[in-house]
């Protein structure tokens, strides 16, 4: 049923070519000891075969002694099934059925330290394909070792090496996975960061700038933002080659977890810049909506200042129809305030650190200029 | 195969054309065993095709192996002996022969193929236009069967080979191989994926294909 026609085709091209008669005349021209071999080979077989029928029941009877004698036979006369129970018989924790006795390997921390806001899933896929690499040998199999005959030295190599190639090419294919991921989601954090950055320096060229304050600090304001975002490379360097061997899996992760923390520092510093511009507005809006709040009009006063200590000198976001401006007190001999731009002059709206209601506004009757 | 025959010398007959001829078989027995070769030596190419690797190696494989049947025809067959399962135990043999010549693990071709989509959708789903949908509902409910449920399902239905066949390639009784296919059908209808794929459920699963 799984064959295309063509194939059959062939197939019965090819055994129709083996005609009945050449085949006669071939036998028929044995030498008796040619003809002798076919015999004893004909016992042999049998004979493998009966003795594999006969370690197959044992086995299914649960009398290992006597199964694992026959298939022992079946597996000296080149009964390759048998040589697979005996293997079975011998490490069943490998056949990936869980035998009697099996039981999973135990789980070994990641000790490399991955940065997890960005890449989480990546890091546990990455811990997943190293811990596979470097976990020792599972219990069981550690057991199988113990008490091992010499002439077995050779099935224990043959599956141990089997069993680590599977386990290097399942850590492969899941580190490159990783890998994937990861650059992935760097690189989108990065286009994010430099979106903002460039945002922000759009605002600083607009006409708001006109403003003697505000255009003296736009420049250093965007230039600032924007040297520390192009610090970032534009694109997660590929330092991923083929990795043909532990030692290179090994480099690969340290790469990669060098690039993570990189991305996390430039998302930290996004981070700080967005509570900053929360802490900003929240401070902006309590002020304004403080019970003794000079209420003014957005289109009288189109423009809002805030100087407080450790504010950030820079362009702040729209509040109220209002766009906001916070400057360093550090800067300026002004207390903590929120100022408002009337016709080109500054005037104080709320003292934003007066301790508790009742306070009134800062008092600089006709406007004060900076 | 060697000029001079593979491991157990048995010659080609292009190799040995110049040998001095042997006994052969009566006319009787010649007349018998034309007649089961012509039933089974299509079998026999397909079930070497599934284990070895070109057209070239199943006509060298299964000359080797009508041979080693011919002496066992002329020696056993009027004991009694069951000639098909003794014919792929030759041919089994033959094949790991093969492979060992050329440092490789018989195991490798003739155990680990998986049974097929179609005998899948055969035993369980025999209406359904196998679709990728399909398919990857038919892979889930194959993982679900053991390796060796997996190997008698493709020897039994794929390779078309009798339970007889079967029973002695793999160390059990006829009963046991029909037993098991109805335990590999059994799970494969049990499995969550085929739900809504399933034919009627037969007594015995092996007339599904029928």
């Amino acid at each position: 049923v799984t064959t295309s026609d063509n194939t059959e085709q062939d197939l019965a091209a090819v055994v129709m070519a083996a005609s009945f008669r050449s085949l006669m005349d071939a036998f028929a021209q044995l030498t008796p000891e040619q003809e002798e071999q076919l015999g004893a080979d004909n016992e042999e077989i049998q004979l493998a075969a009966d003795a594999y029928a006969l370690g197959r029941e044992y086995l299914e009877r649960g009398q290992r002694t006597a199964a694992e004698r026959w298939l022992r036979m079946a597996a000296r006369h080149h009964m390759p099934q048998a040589q697979q129970d005996l293997d079975n018989l011998d490490f069943p924790d490998l056949d990936g059925d869980g035998g009697p006795g099996g039981s999973a390997a135990p789980e070994r921390p990641f000790e490399i330290v991955v940065p997890t806001p960005v890449c989480d899933s990546a890091a546990k896929k990455w811990s997943h394909g190293w811990n596979a690499v470097t976990s020792p040998p599972a219990g069981p199999l550690v057991g199988a070792f113990s008490g091992v005959r010499p002439r077995d030295t050779r099935h224990i190599l043959a599956a141990a090496h089997s069993q680590a190639e599977e386990i290097l090419a399942t850590a492969r294919r899941e580190a490159e996975l990783a890998v994937a991921t990861a650059r992935s989601e760097a690189e989108e954090v990065l286009a994010t960061a430099r979106r903002q950055a460039e945002d922000m320096a759009a605002c600083a060229a607009t006409p708001t700038a006109s403003t003697p304050a505000a255009a003296r600090w736009d420049p250093a304001c965007a230039a600032s933002s924007l040297a520390a975002v192009r610090l970032v490379p534009w694109s997660v360097p590929k330092v991923w080659p083929p990795m043909p061997d532990i030692s290179a899996l090994r480099a690969t992760m340290e790469s990669v977890a060098q690039v993570m923390r990189q991305t996390a520092t430039s998302t930290a510093w996004m981070s700080e810049i967005a509570l900053d511009h929360t802490a900003f507005a929240k401070r902006v809006k309590d002020a304004m909506h403080a019970k003794d709040f000079l209420r003014v009009d957005p289109q009288r006063m189109p423009l809002l200042i805030l100087v407080a200590t450790g504010a950030w000198n820079r362009p702040e976001l729209s509040t109220d129809g209002h766009t906001a401006w916070s400057f360093s007190c550090e800067d300026h001999p002004v207390p903590s305030s929120l100022l408002g731009l009337v016709e080109g002059k500054v005037v104080a709206v709320h003292d934003i650190t007066s301790p508790g209601p009742g306070t009134a506004p800062l008092a600089l009757p006709g406007g004060r200029e900076l | 195969v060697t000029a001079g025959g593979d491991r157990t010398g048995v010659p080609t007959p292009a190799a040995d054309a110049g040998l001095s001829g042997g006994p052969g078989l009566t006319p009787g027995q010649e007349a018998d065993f034309q007649g089961f070769y012509v039933a089974h030596r299509l079998g026999l190419g397909r079930y070497l095709r599934f284990r070895l690797d070109g057209p070239q190696a199943v006509l060298d494989v299964s000359q080797n192996v009508w041979l080693g049947f011919l002496k066992w025809w002329k020696d056993e067959r009027d004991h009694g002996g069951e000639p098909e399962p003794m014919l792929y135990l030759i041919a089994k043999r033959r094949v790991v022969d093969y492979w060992r010549r050329r440092g490789r693990d018989s195991r490798v071709y003739s155990e680990h193929d998986d049974v097929s989509q179609d005998t899948i959708r055969e035993l369980c789903a025999p209406d359904q236009v196998t679709s990728a949908e399909t398919r990857l509902d038919f892979d889930v409910a194959r993982a679900a069967l053991t390796e060796r449920q997996r190997l008698i399902l493709r020897m039994r239905f794929d390779e078309d080979l009798s339970a007889a066949v079967c029973a002695a390639q793999l160390g059990v009784t006829p009963s046991g191989i029909n037993k098991a296919v109805a335990a590999a059908v059994q799970v494969l209808r049990s499995s969550q994926a085929l739900t809504g794929y399933l034919a009627p459920a037969s007594s015995n699963p092996q007339e599904v294909r029928s």
